[in-house]
């Protein structure tokens, strides 16, 4: 059952039940009231009448012919005024008149005991009357009952349910109508809170509830931070989608190019009949561009090392980490004419040597791409700031243009694709150079000017 | 035989494509930039430009106007396969769009259909003492006509079209025949030793073993 008719039908019961019980109660009471009252009286004027009658007939004397017709006399002087008078002689009628109660014989008003008073009210087609008797000290043989009709306090006790049962149903239409009001508009920010549930469950993720001024509005609040929360992970989510899309569509045109020369070169071979020195082009392009696909499928297996992987830190040691990079790049260094300095004023920092390895190898084969054709110079050095180890590696090459920086962590970006076409990047290597700082939870910083060169930074944890 | 330029900045789909192109008689430019292409078709009569889209410089799709009003027709030669891309480089005023990887032989065909309707292919083929004149359809060796039937002609004309390089029988099927032909590949067998009987070329037409045939002119006049 919903909320606001649990309300609605709870305002109803409770008001509904606390009249009846109270109505029901100061009905009886005052009935009761009346009763004890008319008791009273009925007593009083009882007490009047024996008194009257004792002055005005001679019980012990008169005749019974002649005390009947005075019992008659005085009992019609009484009746016009409402009041019945029984006259019994040893338990037997003895004066009736036009009483229209009887009473019954083993009745306790006609055994009183000697000189005694008793009350009764006796009810007969549908009247109440009060009946009082005493067997009076005058007459000990005769029992005088006094009878009077109090129909009257019944019905008014009749009257007083009628008017409550009326009263209530006018109460029970009128509560209706306001209960069912007040009851909505108490639940009005739960059903407001429904709505908005209700809406970011069908991806409505903008939906917001608007604040209240009562209890409510804490949890209008809550709800609203949870909506935030829930649509900032689904953005997240569809960014995520999105750049995986973006990575596979990337990583199938790499392939793609590759595959297609290959598929065509060995066409080429098998179609015709040509001269040794195509043929020769033929072979050796396809070994490049092998060459290239092993290329990516190396740089991928290190994207999903450097992923999926935890880094095992140790302590290395830099000076012989840089001798090796050093070694390694000697080579490339000698065709490019140029010169690697190394300044190092670490000795060692916690690390995972072989993921630092790939990284600053990505870092130098970066600088060399960007060094001119001959001359240029890269830096390679290790030093301390605010207490964290940094490695650093600077070039003077062409650098890169400033539009151009926040786009190249993401995979199979170049800068100039003309340029890495030659030297034969893959562009993954910065993807990679991401995740492994990642690893170490180290900063990865790169800052470049176009035309003087560029500075990339692997600011360690502090020790 | 006509001037083609290929503009692509992967050098090895590049070499390639020139190959392809020399093998079958065409005179190939490369270009591996816009700057480059637009000082090539400056300097050279160009019948054709094979169009990368993504290449350094300018992209092929704003490259396109300056190879029209210089009246060089265009067959994009791209990756971007999407049907957007598709509409869009066809509606530039494109002859034809090709994405890849794409098959030499199809290449070389809608590159044929493109120079026929600009009127730039090959009229004639002369090799050694035979004459062909492919648009009268008559073949003469040593000045004397050679009756063919036209079927015979037309698997000719696909040998000729694609010489050097080596076709399947299915793949003269389809050409020569047409793809609702349901022949067989004898039928290429029975025709091919007519051609070579009629016109003298036992050697010319080769036979490339599991594979096919192979029209072979090295030095063509």
């Amino acid at each position: 059952m919903k909320l606001r008719i649990k309300i609605f039908i709870s305002i109803l019961i409770v008001t509904l039940t606390t009249l009846s019980i109270s109505s029901y109660y100061l009905i009886n009471k005052s009935h009761l009231d009346n009763i004890m009252r008319e008791q009273d009286r009925s007593v009083n004027e009882f007490d009047f009448v024996l008194t009257s009658l004792d002055n005005s007939i001679d019980f012990s004397i008169e005749s019974s012919q002649t005390l009947k017709e005075l019992l008659s006399r005085f009992a019609g002087y009484y009746a016009l005024r409402g009041i019945d008078l029984l006259i019994y002689r040893k338990g037997v009628p003895y004066y009736i008149g036009k009483a229209s109660v009887s009473i019954p014989v083993n009745s306790m008003l006609l055994n009183t005991g000697r000189y005694k008073k008793y009350a009764q009210i006796i009810s007969k087609n549908g009247c109440h009357y009060i009946l009082v008797s005493a067997n009076p000290s005058f007459a000990p043989n005769y029992t005088i009952v006094y009878s009077r009709d109090i129909s009257e306090i019944y019905h008014s006790r009749t009257n007083s349910i009628y008017m409550t049962v009326a009263m209530a149903l006018i109460l029970f239409i009128l509560l209706s109508f306001l209960s069912f009001f007040y009851s909505r508009w108490i639940t009005r920010p739960i059903e407001r809170l429904q709505e908005g549930a209700a809406a970011i469950s069908q991806g409505e993720y903008g939906h917001r509830i608007p604040p209240t001024n009562d209890e409510f509005n804490s949890l209008a609040h809550a709800f609203n931070h949870m909506a935030d929360a829930v649509r900032s992970r689904s953005e997240e989510l569809e960014k995520r989608a999105n750049d995986l899309q973006e990575f596979i569509d990337d990583l199938s045109h790499e392939m793609n190019t590759p595959l297609t020369s290959i598929q065509g070169y060995s066409e080429f071979l098998q179609n015709t009949n040509a001269s040794p020195e195509h043929r020769q082009m033929a072979l050796a392009a396809i070994k490049q561009e092998t060459k290239r696909l092993r290329d990516i499928y190396e740089k991928l297996m290190q994207l999903t090392i450097s992923r999926v992987h935890e880094a095992s830190l140790q302590p290395t040691n830099i000076s012989v980490l840089f001798n090796e990079l050093a070694d390694s790049f000697r080579p490339q260094l000698e065709k490019q004419n140029a010169h690697l300095h190394i300044n190092n004023e670490l000795d060692m920092i916690l690390m995972d040597s072989s993921f630092i390895y790939i990284l600053l190898s990505n870092f130098i084969r970066n600088s060399l791409q960007a060094l001119p054709e001959n001359g240029g110079s890269i830096g390679l050095s290790a030093y301390m700031t605010d207490k964290r180890p940094v490695i650093e590696v600077t070039d003077n090459g062409y650098g890169i243009p400033k539009d151009k920086i926040e786009a190249i962590v993401k995979p199979f970006y170049r800068v100039d694709k003309s340029r890495s076409r030659k030297t034969g990047g893959v562009g993954l290597g910065l993807s990679i150079c991401k995740n492994i700082a990642k690893l170490h939870k180290a900063d990865f910083i790169i800052e470049s000017e176009e035309g003087k060169g560029t500075y990339a930074k692997l600011i360690f944890p502090s020790l | 035989m006509a001037n083609i330029l290929i503009v692509e900045d992967e050098q090895a789909i590049s070499d390639l494509i020139m190959l392809n192109l020399t093998m079958v008689g065409h005179k190939a430019y490369q270009a591996y930039d816009s700057f480059a292409a637009l000082e090539l078709i400056k300097q050279n009569q160009i019948d054709l430009c094979l169009l990368d889209i993504m290449i350094p410089g300018q992209d092929g799709f704003s490259l396109i106007d300056n190879f029209l009003s210089a009246n060089v027709p265009v067959i994009y030669l791209t990756a971007k396969g999407s049907l957007t891309d598709r509409v869009r480089g066809l509606k530039l005023g494109a002859e034809d769009y090709i994405t890849k990887p794409f098959e030499t032989l199809e290449l070389l065909a809608r590159i044929e259909v493109v120079l026929r309707r600009r009127g730039k292919h090959a009229n004639s083929f002369k090799y050694k003492d035979v004459e062909i004149d492919l648009a009268q359809r008559l073949v003469r060796k040593n000045g004397s006509t050679i009756e063919l039937t036209a079927q015979e002609f037309a698997l000719l004309e696909t040998l000729i079209q694609n010489r050097n390089l080596a076709l399947t029988r299915n793949k003269l099927l389809e050409t020569a025949w047409g793809y609702d032909y349901m022949g067989e590949s004898r039928t290429v067998d029975m025709h091919i030793q007519r051609l070579r009987r009629k016109l003298g070329w036992e050697d010319v037409i080769k036979t490339v073993d599991k594979y096919g045939y192979r029209l072979e002119v090295t030095d063509e006049a």
